[in-house]
């Protein structure tokens, strides 16, 4: 009884505000009456779930489970973190959302789409068996269509609802394909303990392709290549509707493949082909976020680009690290975007800065060397002080951290060379560094990692070649002219529309006089 | 007359807000100067105009001379004929004489 | 160099109204071009002129426009309807028979399209948006050499073009005028008609073509000669031929009725069955002089007397001059002071006066060692003047240096790793933690929040300091603003107090928060300005000079400059450290007096803001901390009006905070010199802002900026709608309506002036722009000589009796 009012304190939340929503608008009430009711219910089931994962923490109460035959949801350590950060974000973007959308004729749609989104969602990372899991999937796909159309009578919005829609229909009817085999070859619901066994027992070319298929999904739904057309094209709904998709939708792809990983990870060819798939997308949107103009544009690439670095973790193995990945970046994109509109007063407050003094020749190679080593140095301590013991993929992916902090401590010390910032930067690096490897230890303790055959981690040098380059290329304006020029163009061409959207193509070469 | 050579002299008048474009004409002519006076007053074909405000230099009337040689200065007539053939404004064309045409080529 | 193609595009230029960037944003009139024309004919694709039918006809049911309004509409439009006619026995005016008319016949305004050429308006924004890319963590290769050069190089690379295209692009002119006279005779244009195509391709995307316009001339790295080179370019090389220079006319969704049939209807429906064929060809005569086309024009006049003849009524004949006050304030012509003078004036001695609120000291200010500098004057001057501060105690300006180095080496490091290519994933991870956090407050505690920023990261405006107006101006210029600012508002004594106070607006994660500023500070807070006059009025050697030109400054009047608030409506004083020991207890009580004022200016404002409550005005001022908030305030909605007199003629009067209000004497300007400033200036910028807020709430899709929900800002240029498209132009739909509601009342600006009418006629008959928007109908001005004196209209025909106030809601 106890685990039926748990389980449904977390997922049930957002159905019940998105349902009173719809029928006080429907009864008159107004929009904003709707809003603030299913912002506070949905709070209330954030402050739930999150009373069960400290309970469950404690050992009070081991992982919930409600079971319906073989289909059962489950609040194991990555549901409640998950159903934490979809049902938090979820709260605060519709609080946000009360304010930011006051009077608008959508209000109603955006209250009830949003809470539809966020139950599939809550559904999804609880669902404890398969078929569960895919009927979540689809929903949560649905919804989010449901949420673009906030703003329908919009020729973009639309434009956006039919890019999403083609593809999230393509990969989605590719996802029933291994789910109805395992479905089929189980003869009903498969647990995810179970579907490690299920899978062995079927033939070699049947898991293989299950594996391929089970990706496209993950791929489509985090807007990674090939399946990338779709998010940079949602820019047509409100604010709060981006901040909720970049922050609960787009990361569902990892863990897809994290939920499916006993199926997927056991095939080295599959898991290199997810890694290949999320450094592409890393370094391609990594370099079209660079020329974008436009701060939301800015913002679509930088979320492609990091739901990439999510996948790639994915396919070297490291889950702990992406699910980590998944929640901060979360949390982080969510606050940009919400706060898209800072620009022009930011721009206000910089203007007030004192100029920069001109820097002594030394003081750039000293800035340099001092970050490295400050930045290094931190981060081996933290290392050592809580997991000695380290594999060479999250090895790997520290150097990203090592590097970051190099970065800021070099740019704040060239910006002024003062004692004073070369303290503070060090101390709060010491700090970050400290704070994140810890965190990074819980997270990896809490999700125990699924022995796999992961992609080789000597991998990463793919991305990192094509992250160079890009940096290079962007910041070298005299050097590499032609390549420079190929690039940008390449770069700039997601932004230019199709020349096949001509009504009369008739390409003339005439040579000018 | 001694030493003067002789040059074509433009005068334009112009509501303020037209004057950058024809400076930008008059720079690209290859004029190598210009000198320009706001806020001129003056009766014409849109009324009267009240001289210099004191606080709109917007809506005031803009006097652009100019000096240059006869060769280069067809062209110019010709490329402010049309720029005024739409907006209000006069030109006036006539000879000058100046002492150091060095200055003015 | 070609000299004619260039003023080819000069001419086809000229009537593109230029669209400032967003963080100075200027009001503009966007049908600018046209005020040469009467209003009515000021038709532009995409554009209505008015509100519907529908919209006038509940004006009518709620008496907001009664048939008396009406009729004054049709007696100012249509002077020739007179007389009475008889149908079916009954007599009834010509003017009745046409009011009759104008309920009962229905029209439909719809606008044509605006012209559109969707492959090549989405190909030229992207290129203009890349190239114009403000801060861009990759600069697009060969800006230096131009927009045309630049698109030429790289275009030769874009994988998007057809190799031919691309091999085509590769062989085009260098320069841009020699692409554009090639691009025009591959498109077969004639040399005649050249001006006339430039002028058509630049009708598509005006929101860029604006934005290049005003670049052009105030930074210089983009021309429209090289934006049409580019766009001709395209279209020759694609073989995308030239759309016919006409729009297709709109098409209205149903015939309008005929002359007959209006008029039997009109005949019928006062005479009953009765009528014969005689009595309506009357009808037909009284109703050809009021043609449909006409009716939307004549229910907008009708809708504007109407609150015209109310507030000409309200106001009051001038009392005789009072005895010295003990506080003076000067405040922005804004509408927005009306009201926090409004409630300062229930002290009895204190004194309001309405002036441009850059206070006549055009500066260009930066504050203490900064690294930008703003124009902080309006748009219509250049600026000359340099404006800067001075700390006045080193230590204290020593650690502001230290802490903004600090500050800048945080937002640098934060900005290096968020930008790079390889550090923005682990930032993420690392930040993302505390951005949350940050998340949470600014969403559930805003003010919370904004006081924890506010204690790390102290306001550069919290230095103490003064302004360098002996570096910046000479004296004689100083002593010249000092008397040009005291004749224009008619100051005769002066208090012992003298506040002059700008206004700014304080709103976070607000696009637009410069709309909301002092437009006579180009969108900027007026406290600088405010803090120069202030000083320059303390300058003993300017006092000195002023004696002899008849202004006597008394030794213990000490002017000091303030800051309002129009979110918070707060006044705070500034430079505070100035005040001498003898004024410290006037500046407490005036302290005392804004609070009060401020309490029960937010409780009035509460009412009209959407979802605010009288009952909690603390939330009202919240909302200049609160990132969810797209209402911070309801800026300049509802603006109507302009009031240029003495105080005393509204004094006591509730404008509603919907009038301009700048302070004049006649009596002390005899001849006219300050009213000629005051009509040239400030009543232009009034003007500019009045037709903004009427075109962007009247056409929120093409001239105002639609939703701000959706913005999609490119740095401090402007924004998108969405992630692509055209720059949108004007005011977002959140500062005029809501839901689908407009709360700003599109009307055109009412002058009313206090002045003899023959200065003013003689002012307005020399200069040009005034005769344009008074006899084209933009805006319309109402004068009387003195208190005693009949109101009057200017017409372009001299001036007429003004019609006697209407009586309605």
């Amino acid at each position: 009884m106890l685990d039926w009012l748990v389980v449904g304190g977390v997922t049930l939340t957002p159905w019940i505000a998105g349902f009173c929503a719809a029928i006080f608008a429907r009864s008159g009430m107004s929009g904003d009456t709707a809003a603030r009711l299913a912002a506070t219910v949905v709070g209330f089931g954030f402050a739930g779930t999150v009373t069960v994962a400290i309970a469950s923490a404690a050992g009070v109460h081991r992982t919930t489970w409600v079971v319906f035959g073989s289909t059962s949801v489950q609040l194991d350590a990555l549901a409640l973190i998950l159903s934490m950060l979809v049902l938090g974000l979820s709260a605060l973007i519709q609080v946000f959302a009360i304010r930011y959308l006051r009077g608008d004729r959508r209000q109603v749609w955006f209250v009830v789409s949003a809470n539809l989104l966020t139950g599939f969602t809550v559904l999804m990372v609880c669902a404890g068996s398969v078929a569960l899991f895919a009927v979540a999937w689809v929903g949560a796909g649905v919804a989010l269509v449901l949420l673009l159309a906030t703003y329908r009578p919009l020729a973009q919005a639309r434009d956006g609802i039919r890019r999403t829609g083609i593809r999230f229909v393509i990969a989605d009817t590719v996802f029933l394909i291994p789910v109805l085999i395992l479905l089929v070859a189980a003869g009903g619901d498969v647990p995810w303990a179970r579907l490690g066994s299920v899978t062995d027992s079927l033939p070699l070319p049947l898991t293989l392709t299950c594996a391929a298929l089970l990706v496209v999904p993950a791929l489509a739904r985090s807007s990674q290549i090939p399946f990338h057309g779709w998010l940079p094209f949602t820019l047509a709904a409100p604010t709060p509707v981006s901040a909720l998709m970049h922050a609960g939708v787009v990361n569902a792809g990892a863990i897809l493949l994290i939920r499916f990983a006993p199926a997927i990870a056991p095939h080295q060819a599959v898991m290199i082909g997810v890694f290949l798939a999320g450094a592409a997308t890393l370094v391609y949107a990594s370099a079209v976020r660079l020329v974008r103009p436009d701060v939301k544009g800015r913002l679509v690439y930088s979320t492609m680009a990091q739901m990439g670095f999510m996948i790639l973790a994915c396919g070297l193995g490291a889950y702990a690290a992406a699910i980590f990945h998944l929640v901060a970046h979360s949390l982080f994109k969510s606050t940009l975007f919400l706060g898209a509109g800072m620009g022009v007063r930011q721009h206000a407050v910089d203007r007030d800065l004192p100029p920069r003094p001109t820097r002594s020749p030394f003081a750039v190679p000293v800035a340099v060397s001092l970050s490295v080593l400050v930045a290094l140095a931190a981060l081996t301590a933290a290392k050592w002080m809580f997991s000695p013991t380290v594999s060479a993929a999250s090895a790997g992916l520290l150097a990203f951290v090592a590097l970051t902090a190099a970065v800021a401590l070099g740019a704040a010390l060239r910006t002024t060379f003062t004692l004073r910032t070369f303290l503070t930067g060090t101390a709060s690096i010491g700090v970050l560094a400290f704070g994140y490897v810890a965190l990074l230890h819980v997270f990896t303790a809490a999700l125990e990692p699924a022995t796999t055959v992961a992609a080789p981690a000597w991998l990463l040098v793919v991305p990192v070649i094509g992250l160079v380059l890009v940096q290079l290329l962007s910041r070298n304006p005299n050097r590499f002219e032609t390549l420079r020029d190929v690039v940008y163009a390449r770069t700039m061409a997601p932004a230019l529309p199709r020349l096949s959207a001509l009504p009369r193509s008739s390409a003339t070469s005439g040579v000018p006089s | 007359m001694n030493n003067l050579t002789q040059m074509t002299r433009l005068e334009v008048v112009v509501p303020a807000r037209d004057a950058p474009a024809i400076r930008e004409l008059i720079t690209s002519a290859g004029a190598t100067g210009y000198t320009s006076v706001s806020g001129v007053s003056g009766i014409g074909h849109h009324g009267q105009h009240s001289g210099a405000l004191l606080f709109n230099e917007y809506d005031t009337l803009t006097m652009l001379i100019t000096v240059l040689p006869p060769d280069n200065a067809g062209e110019l007539i010709d490329a402010v004929g049309v720029l005024l053939s739409t907006s209000s404004g006069v030109m006036f064309v006539s000879e000058t004489y100046v002492s150091r045409p060095e200055y003015f080529q | 160099m070609n000299l004619i193609l260039r003023a080819q595009v000069a001419a086809a230029a000229h009537d593109i109204v230029p669209h400032w960037p967003l963080e100075s944003f200027i009001a503009v009139n966007p049908l600018a071009s046209h005020e040469t024309r009467p209003f009515e004919t000021a038709t532009t694709p995409g554009v209505v002129l008015t509100r519907s039918r529908d919209a006038y006809l509940a004006d009518v049911e709620r008496g907001r426009i009664v048939d008396a309004d009406l009729e004054a509409a049709l007696a100012e439009r249509v002077p020739e309807l007179a007389g009475h006619l008889t149908l079916g026995g009954k007599t009834a005016s010509a003017v009745g028979v046409a009011v009759l008319d104008m309920k009962s016949t229905s029209w439909s305004s719809p606008a044509a399209t605006a012209p559109s050429a969707p492959w090549l308006d989405e190909y030229l924004a992207a290129w203009v948006s890349s190239y114009l890319n403000p801060d861009p963590l990759w600069a697009m290769p060969h800006t230096q050499r131009g927009f045309y050069q630049a698109w030429r190089i790289l275009a030769r690379r874009d994988p998007s073009l057809p190799r031919t295209v691309r091999r085509t692009a590769a062989e085009l002119p260098a320069e841009p005028d020699a692409a554009l006279a090639w691009a025009l005779v591959k498109l077969g244009v004639a040399a005649e008609s050249v001006t006339e195509t430039l002028r058509t391709e630049l009708h598509y995307l005006p929101g860029w073509v604006g934005q290049i316009k005003w670049r052009a001339e105030k930074i210089g790295d983009i021309d429209l000669l090289s934006y049409l080179s580019v766009r001709l370019t395209v279209r020759a090389v694609l073989g995308l031929s030239l759309s016919p220079s006409s729009p297709t006319p709109p098409v209205a969704d149903e015939a309008p009725p005929t002359l007959r049939h209006r008029a039997e209807h009109v005949a019928r429906s006062i005479g009953g069955s009765r009528v014969d064929r005689e009595e309506i060809a009357a009808v037909i005569r009284v109703l050809a002089t009021h043609p449909v086309a006409d009716h939307a024009l004549t229910w907008q006049k009708a809708y504007e007397l109407h609150y015209r003849a109310a507030l000409v009524h309200s106001v009051r004949d001038t009392d005789p001059f009072t005895p010295r006050p003990h506080l003076q304030l000067v405040m922005c012509i804004d509408p927005r002071s009306e009201g926090i003078r409004r409630h300062l004036e229930n002290l009895p001695e204190a004194e309001t006066f309405g002036f441009a609120g850059f206070f006549g000291v055009p500066v260009r200010f930066s504050r203490y060692l900064a690294r930008g500098a703003v124009n902080s004057l309006p748009a219509l001057l250049t600026p000359r003047h340099h404006l800067t501060e001075h700390p006045t105690d080193s230590a204290k300006a020593k650690d502001h240096v230290m802490r903004g180095r600090s500050r800048d080496a945080l937002r640098q490091s934060t900005h290096q790793a968020d930008s790079g290519t390889g550090t923005p994933f682990a930032f993420a991870e690392v930040t993302g933690w505390l951005y949350g956090a940050i998340s949470v407050l600014r969403t559930l505690t805003p003010t919370l929040q904004a006081r924890i920023q506010r204690f790390l990261t102290p306001s550069t405006a919290t230095l103490p300091s003064n302004v360098t107006i002996t570096d910046s101006f000479t004296l004689e210029e100083r002593a010249a603003m000092a008397e040009t600012a005291v004749r224009m508002m008619g100051v005769t004594q002066f208090a012992p107090l003298v506040v002059l106070a700008g206004h700014g607006s304080e709103s976070v994660n607000n696009l637009y928060q410069s709309a909301l500023d002092c437009g006579a500070c180009g969108g900027n807070p007026g406290g600088a300005n405010a803090r120069a006059s202030a000083a320059i009025f303390n300058d003993p050697d300017v006092r000195a000079l002023l004696v002899p030109r008849g202004i006597v400054i008394p030794s213990d009047s000490f002017f000091i400059a303030a800051e309002h608030n129009t979110v918070t409506d707060a006044v705070t004083l500034l430079d505070r450290h100035l005040i001498p020991e003898s004024h410290v207890d006037a500046a407490g009580t005036f302290d005392r007096a804004q609070r009060t004022a401020a309490g029960l200016l937010l409780r009035e404002r509460a009412r009209d803001l959407p979802g605010a409550s009288p009952r909690s005005p603390g939330r009202v001022q919240g909302r200049a901390h609160d990132w969810a908030e797209v209402y911070p305030e309801l800026g300049l909605a509802g603006n109507a009006a302009m009031i240029i007199g003495p105080r005393q003629m509204t004094r006591g009067v509730n404008l509603d905070r919907r009038v301009f209000l700048h302070s004049y004497q006649a009596e002390l300007d005899l001849e006219g010199a300050a009213l000629e400033t005051i009509m040239t200036a400030p009543l232009v910028v009034a003007q500019w802002i009045n037709h903004q807020y009427y075109f962007s709430a009247l056409n929120p899709a093409s001239l105002g900026a639609g939703t701000k929900t959706i913005h999609n800002a490119i740095g401090t240029i402007g924004v998108l709608a969405g992630h692509t498209g055209d720059l949108r132009r004007g005011l977002p739909w959140q500062s005029v309506g809501l839901g689908d509601r407009l709360f700003h009342e599109p009307m055109r600006l009412t002058v009313i002036i206090q002045a003899p009418l023959d200065s003013i006629g003689r002012i307005v008959s020399r200069n040009q722009v005034l005769r344009n928007l008074l006899d084209n109908d933009w805006i319309t001005l109402t004068a009387r000589n003195d208190p005693a004196a009949a109101w009057h209209r200017y017409t372009p025909y001299g001036w007429t009796a003004a019609s006697p106030p209407l009586k309605g809601t």
